[in-house]
Parts: structure tokens; C-alpha cells; sequence
């Protein structure tokens, strides 16, 4: 297993080598062995509705993606890139505008070549989520990390 | 445009671009829509939506692969803006739920979404999504989504 600094220290930086993920300005919250906390900044470029200036679903689906993605590391023996077969969002709610977003993800059941994840987006507490989300995803093998841990050092 | 929709409201710009086919007044009045940089063109009598690949965009930068919450960004928006212009009369939608399935991984280059609407009731729609790059036959993704479907403000 992954040490929890190793966890902490590598979802610390995902967030930040990831263009997609640094353009939204995502931070890590925490990542321990019971899953990964990531949080999105309140951002006017993500309002989905000019009217209501609420941000759209769509950053919500990014933001759980990369959550779900990273939470995958807190099962795994090693490094491994692990890309999303599929991903299902269940929208509890509307943001609130103004406030960040937070994300929680655990992977909760991991076999030989899948990973089982689930999580919410909050604004609040963690027990009111605006979002639930389950996603699975591949493992295609150890070889496959070599070079994003070249890459991220 | 952006100045537009706050002065004139969503519902009236919707009712306005149905009937001119200026579907860019939408994708650029929406921020989420211009910050990933998507389009939306008239295509026959329906639509096509256009992901043009843009650095920021991506995922995987060693590969390099678009980030899959974008293409479900991308996915959903073009869903929810297919339905405020092909629904028998223009009302706003707001997302239930959205599962995608990945296909293949996105490559740095333009992805192209098509919407087909399953089942449009009173209260809900039901819309599956379709994206490629290099060829239809061959999808990136395809997702399904539900939206309410209110005469207020989604």
C-alpha cells in the first residue's frame, strides 16, 4: 500500500499537473486511506446559468472525475494508471453560486483490473451533498505509471 | 451576449436563437461553455456541437488525452442545449442525472457531439449523446441524461 504521505504527496500533485484540473484551480483537502477531499474554487467562468449564476454541472462532473480518479491510489499496492470506464452523477441539488465546491471519493471495492469508487459534491457539510457519483475504472497495469511518475517528479 | 441574457432573460434568448440559427449567441453567452471553448452549429435541421481542442482542456498531458470530466462537461452542456432548441416549445431543462460511458481515450484534436432526444414527457426528457473525432462510427463516448423540464428559470 501506498503510504499516506506517498497518497497525500501524489494527489497533491495531480491536482496541480493536470492543465485541466490546475485551470479550475483545484486543491487537496485531504487524502488518507479513507478517501480523497478535493476542492474547487467558487469561479465565474463556471456559471452554467447567467441568470442564476450557477455553476454547470459539467465542473461538477470534472471535479468528481478527478476526485473518483484519485481515490482509486488509496487501495492500490502501487502507482498505476487507471483510466475511467464509466461515470454516473445523480444531482441532488443546485449549487449554491458564490461558494466553492468540495469532493469526496473512496474507492470501495478493488479487483485484479477494476476499481469501484463512489462519492458526493458538497457545499456545506458533507451530509448534504448537491451531487452523488459512482465511477469505475480500468487498471491497465504498473508499466503504465512509469512515466506519469517521471513526469510528476 | 453574455450582458444579453442577464438583461433579457434565458427563456427569451432561447425563443430568439430558435428562430434566427445563431446557435454561437448561446454557447458564447453561457461561461462554462466559452471557458472549455465548445460551438454549436445548425447541421440540417439539427445541431452539431464542437469540442475544439484547447490545451487547458486537457487530462493526461503525457499521452496526451482530454480530460473525461470535460468530454462529460461537454456532453451535458450540448444535451441540455439540444433540448432548449428542438423542444416543441422552448423551456429551460435542468440536469436529473448523467451517466457516460468511455469508449476511447480523447485525443488532442476536435471531438464532435450529436444529441438524439428518446423520450421528451411533460416533467422529463431523456437524451443520449454521441462523441467522436475521427469518425461517427467510432465514439469517445456515449452518455445518457435526464432533465426536468420547467417554463421557469432552470
Amino acid at each position: 500500500m501506498l503510504t499516506e504521505q506517498q497518497l497525500t504527496d501524489f494527489a497533491s500533485n495531480f491536482v496541480k499537473v493536470i492543465p485541466h484540473c490546475l485551470h479550475l484551480n483545484m486543491s487537496l483537502v485531504k487524502a488518507d486511506r479513507n478517501g480523497i477531499e478535493l476542492e474547487m474554487p467558487c469561479d465565474n467562468r463556471l456559471i452554467g446559468n447567467p441568470e442564476t449564476g450557477v455553476i454547470h454541472s459539467g465542473a461538477i462532473t470534472t471535479l468528481m472525475d478527478s476526485c473518483c480518479g484519485i481515490s482509486v491510489y488509496t487501495r492500490m499496492e502501487q502507482l498505476e494508471a487507471c483510466p475511467t470506464l464509466d461515470l454516473r452523477i445523480d444531482h441532488m441539488t443546485t449549487a449554491q453560486p458564490g461558494k466553492p465546491v468540495r469532493a469526496f471519493a473512496e474507492a470501495y471495492h478493488i479487483t485484479r483490473s477494476m476499481v469501484f469508487t463512489r462519492g458526493v459534491a458538497y457545499q456545506e457539510h458533507r451530509d448534504q451533498p448537491i451531487a452523488h457519483v459512482v465511477g469505475t475504472f480500468m487498471r491497465i497495469g504498473q508499466h503504465s505509471m512509469k512515466p506519469v511518475q517521471e513526469y510528476m517528479q | 451576449m453574455k450582458d444579453q441574457i442577464e438583461q433579457s432573460g434565458f427563456a427569451s434568448i432561447i425563443k430568439d436563437v430558435r428562430e434566427s440559427r445563431e446557435y454561437s449567441v448561446l454557447t458564447s453567452g453561457i461561461p462554462y461553455a466559452s471557458m472549455i471553448g465548445m460551438q454549436c452549429t445548425p447541421m440540417g435541421d439539427d445541431a452539431l456541437f464542437t469540442l475544439p481542442n484547447q490545451m487547458s482542456n486537457i487530462g493526461n498531458p503525457l499521452l496526451p488525452a482530454i480530460h473525461g470530466g470535460v468530454i462529460g462537461g461537454f456532453m451535458e452542456m450540448s444535451a441540455a442545449l439540444h433540448l432548449m432548441l428542438f423542444m416543441e416549445e422552448p423551456r429551460l431543462p435542468k440536469i436529473i442525472d448523467f451517466s457516460i460511458d468511455y469508449l476511447r481515450s480523447g485525443q488532442p484534436r476536435d471531438i464532435f457531439a450529436h444529441c438524439e432526444v428518446c423520450r421528451q414527457g411533460a416533467r422529463v426528457a431523456n437524451v443520449a449523446v454521441t462523441a467522436w473525432q475521427s469518425k461517427r462510427e467510432l465514439p469517445i463516448a456515449i452518455a445518457r441524461g435526464h432533465f426536468k423540464l420547467s417554463r421557469g428559470t432552470a
